[in-house]
């Protein structure tokens, strides 16, 4: 039951009656508390109504889409009245309250628009209608729950990169490898020798088969493994910038998928802290992107510390064969030493580890600082924490990792570029 | 075919309360309104029991004077409580006495009509100016003196059989007439004379004592029983006391403004309750939703930097400043250093004395010194190391 303006405004005209006698506000009080009685006796009952929604499940961050509502009256009674379709708040939900109209045993359909500004899933928290009396004095009002969720993709920001990348990629398969051979490279196809050709790709053999000089060319090898580690513990957490270190590591780990989707590798996904929250094993070249983004996009940063035993374990079982794991963490000198160095040598003698960690220009900003006695204790704070990461750095290296510490802007390309010199390095 | 093809309905949606959820939600709430509406009718009857302000014969309070009334009452004067000033004289004899404890409350008609009492005794206690003028023409209000015990001295035998007395307040001079407890003055807080009608007169500055607090103390008892009848003057006291409606009158200011104002403002205040309940009525609860934390990365560094600054750690400081100055320009000097660990102090020294141009022992004061002895010589310090780190990475700079 709820009560509108009107009671009020008519309750406020009344004190004008005041002067006449008391009796007249009596009457006048009766009056609407007759008319607030009726009201409520003939509104629409909103318990009556029925709902359903049809519209978009997912979305990327920072793009809006639409869900309907679909209403419709099962009850006797005209519903006219306010509707507010109420979503989590991140889930930018518009119109807050929209006007509904619906006579007996018909339907309506109501639009939100949602323009998100979280990653994950956003749901919708509950209905609400308030069915007004004929009179405009008072109605009922009442919730429904009518569950539905909108995925919000991650928003693949380094998107920008790719054609650069890609024409890279297109590079090392043409003429780079053609003339290069070893580790790395498969056989392609044979073909008549064109002046240029280094002679010491010819197939003598075929060549002899054939009574004209024939080439071999060579391509990198395809079929390699990548495994994109995402640590999602308490250091994905902090904030670089304005982004969580895990938005960060998402998007470079998009980015590279591409590219290797496109260099024809097998890109798998792992998201784990001290349990396991997504992983993508064994998808196609076509759809991996998609799925990544499905995974990805309801992870969230958890404050606990992060399991890199149970990571390491848990690549071993996945990945038999050799593979490229790309490690999304952070250079944190206590995660690192306590938990991943220890266990670490399991992972570098099967495969290839890249350690990926964005690196805070803060920290270097406030290395520099002089001038008085704050900015200098900054400077020297600043330097402590640089100098625990160049002995992190050090360690990490001895034990054959490599690594890319590169700022928000360009961690993706940065990720993808090391990917890339691996692979025309042949050592994927 | 006999299968009937309706669609399932599909199942209801609605949630949130129906009558019934209401009343189970909210009982509890509505049996603790009740018992406390039940517990505050109950002290508002129990605090009703002494009702009655100061000198009302009922009221059992400090400033009441049921006691009194009591002990008039014993010695056969019939009491009687009089709220309304008009019916006050009715049927008054010779053998009546008339007590206006507060005698603010009489209008202008009532006083004049109390002045024209021609037997028995009217007693007022601290009359404003205005009713004493209508009641009498021989009295009027002169000083006031500290309420204190006097003696009575005077001829009024009322107050020279009760002897000393709680007296004060309000004193008045009389034309002709006794004047008690004046302590020698010449106006007194108790004077006696005649009403314009020609009744017996006693005017009393103060009623503290007549009050239930006062009466057993010093002759207060015996002063306020023989000016009423106590002393077999009278049969009947016509006890005045304000009614429930005129006491809220009494000079407030309410009583000039015209009858429909409580009401109207009663509305108003409905109105008021009325829009708070209208816009009060959310569409719907709000909604939760668990936040991301924000934690930024520098923050650990930015706190170690507080704590250096209030240890005031120039050790620590300037070690990791020194440490990260050695670490930027060792590099560049092409030393070999053991693995993992840093190169000799000495070699360090000396190839950065021989690119830089500066002697040694600045250097090594500068990159392996003493800890500095106060905050702006680790300030110069800072600076001398991003000179030495300058002029290691571009030892042509100092040259240009």
């Amino acid at each position: 039951m709820a009560i509108t303006g009107r009671v009020a405004l008519v309750a406020a005209l009344g004190v004008l009656l005041a002067p006449l006698g008391a009796v007249w506000l009596w009457a006048v009080a009766g009056l609407l508390l007759v008319g607030v009685a009726v009201d409520v006796a003939l509104a629409g009952r909103v318990a009556d109504l029925r709902m359903e929604r049809a519209g978009a499940t997912t979305t990327r961050l920072g793009e809006s889409v639409e869900v309907a509502l679909l209403v419709t009256n099962g009850g006797g009674r005209r519903v006219r009245g306010m509707l507010r379709d109420a979503w989590l708040p991140s889930a930018g939900a518009g119109p807050r309250a929209q006007p509904v109209d619906i006579p007996p045993g018909e339907r309506r359909r109501l639009v939100s628009t949602l323009t998100p500004t979280r990653r994950g899933d956003r749901t919708a928290a509950h209905v609400t209608v308030r069915s007004l009396g004929p009179l405009g004095l008072a109605g009922r009002q009442r919730r429904h729950q009518v569950p539905w969720s909108v995925r919000v993709l991650p928003p693949f920001a380094s998107r920008k990169f790719l054609p650069e990348k890609l024409a890279r990629l297109r590079q090392l398969d043409g003429a780079v490898a053609l003339n290069r051979r070893g580790q790395g490279t498969e056989f392609d196809s044979l073909r008549d020798f064109v002046d240029g050709d280094d002679v010491r790709s010819i197939d003598w053999r075929a060549t002899a088969r054939r009574g004209d000089v024939v080439v071999r060319t060579w391509r990198p090898e395809r079929d390699r493994r990548l495994v994109c580690v995402l640590d999602t513990g308490r250091t994905s957490a902090a904030r670089v910038g304005d982004i969580p270190r895990l938005d960060a590591a998402l998007d470079a780990c998009l980015l590279l998928a591409a590219v290797a989707a496109r260099a024809g590798d097998r890109v798998d996904l792992l998201a784990a802290d001290s349990v396991v929250r997504a992983s993508v094993e064994g998808a196609s070249r076509n759809d991996v992107l998609p799925m990544l983004v499905q995974a990805m996009a309801p992870l969230e940063p958890a404050l606990v510390e992060s399991d890199a035993q149970l990571i390491v374990a848990e690549v071993l079982r996945r990945e038999r064969k050799r593979a490229l794991v790309v490690l999304f963490t952070s250079l944190d000198a206590e995660p690192i030493e306590q938990g991943l160095l220890p266990v670490l040598a399991g992972l570098t003698t099967r495969h290839t580890v890249v350690l990926a960690a964005v690196g805070d220009p803060r920290v270097a900003e406030l290395a520099a600082r002089r001038g008085d006695t704050e900015a200098v204790y900054d400077a020297a704070a600043a330097e402590r924490a640089l100098a625990e990461r160049r002995r992190v750095m050090g360690q990490l290296r001895r034990r054959g990792v490599l690594l890319v510490d590169a700022p928000a802007d360009v961690f993706a390309s940065r990720v993808a570029d090391e990917y890339l010199s691996l692979k025309a390095a042949g050592r994927l | 075919m006999s299968v009937s093809d309706a669609p399932p309905r599909p199942a209801g949606t609605a949630t949130g309360a129906s009558v019934r959820t209401l009343w189970r939600r909210y009982r509890v709430v509505l049996a603790v309104l009740l018992v406390i509406l039940l517990v505050a009718l109950g002290i508002g009857i129990a605090q009703r029991r002494g009702e009655g302000g100061r000198l009302d014969p009922r009221s059992v309070e400090p400033s009441g004077a049921r006691a009194l009334a009591t002990l008039l009452d014993d010695r056969g004067v019939e009491v009687r409580r009089v709220t309304d000033p008009d019916t006050l004289l009715e049927g008054a004899g010779g053998r009546v006495a008339v007590l206006v404890g507060i005698p603010g409350q009489l209008d202008e008609d009532a006083a004049r009509s109390l002045g024209t009492a021609s037997q028995g005794t009217v007693l007022l206690v601290d009359p404003p100016p205005d009713v004493l003028e209508a009641v009498t023409a021989g009295i009027r209000r002169a000083g006031a003196v500290p309420a204190d015990v006097e003696d009575p001295d005077c001829d009024d035998p009322a107050a020279t059989a009760a002897g000393p007395a709680l007296a004060g307040g309000t004193t008045y001079r009389v034309d002709d007439g006794a004047r008690c407890y004046a302590d020698g003055e010449q106006d007194a807080p108790m004077v006696t004379g005649t009403t314009r009608g020609g009744a017996r007169l006693v005017v009393l500055g103060s009623g503290a004592a007549l009050t239930n607090d006062r009466l057993d103390e010093d002759g207060n008892a015996a002063l306020g029983l023989n000016l009423l009848g106590g002393d077999g003057s009278a049969d009947e006291l016509r006890w005045l006391v304000p009614s429930p409606g005129t006491a809220a009158d009494d000079g407030s200011t309410t009583s000039i403004l015209p009858d429909w104002v409580l009401p109207a403002i009663l509305q108003l205040l409905l109105v008021g309750l009325l829009v708070a309940l209208w816009r009060g009525r959310r569409l719907g609860p709000p909604v939760v939703e668990p936040l991301p934390v924000v934690v930024r990365a520098a923050e650990a560094v930015e706190g170690r930097a507080r704590l250096y600054r209030r240890a005031q750690a120039r050790d620590l400081a300037a070690d990791s400043l020194r440490a990260g100055a050695r670490a930027r320009v060792v590099p560049r000097l092409g030393i070999d250093a053991p693995t993992g660990g840093e190169p000799p102090p000495e070699a360090v020294v000396a190839a950065v004395a021989a690119r830089t141009g500066r002697p040694d022992a600045a250097v090594h004061a500068s990159l392996f010194g003493p800890p500095p002895a106060d905050d702006a010589a680790l300030v110069a310090l800072a600076d001398t190391l991003d000179s030495i780190v300058r002029d290691t990475l571009d030892p042509e700079g100092p040259q240009q």
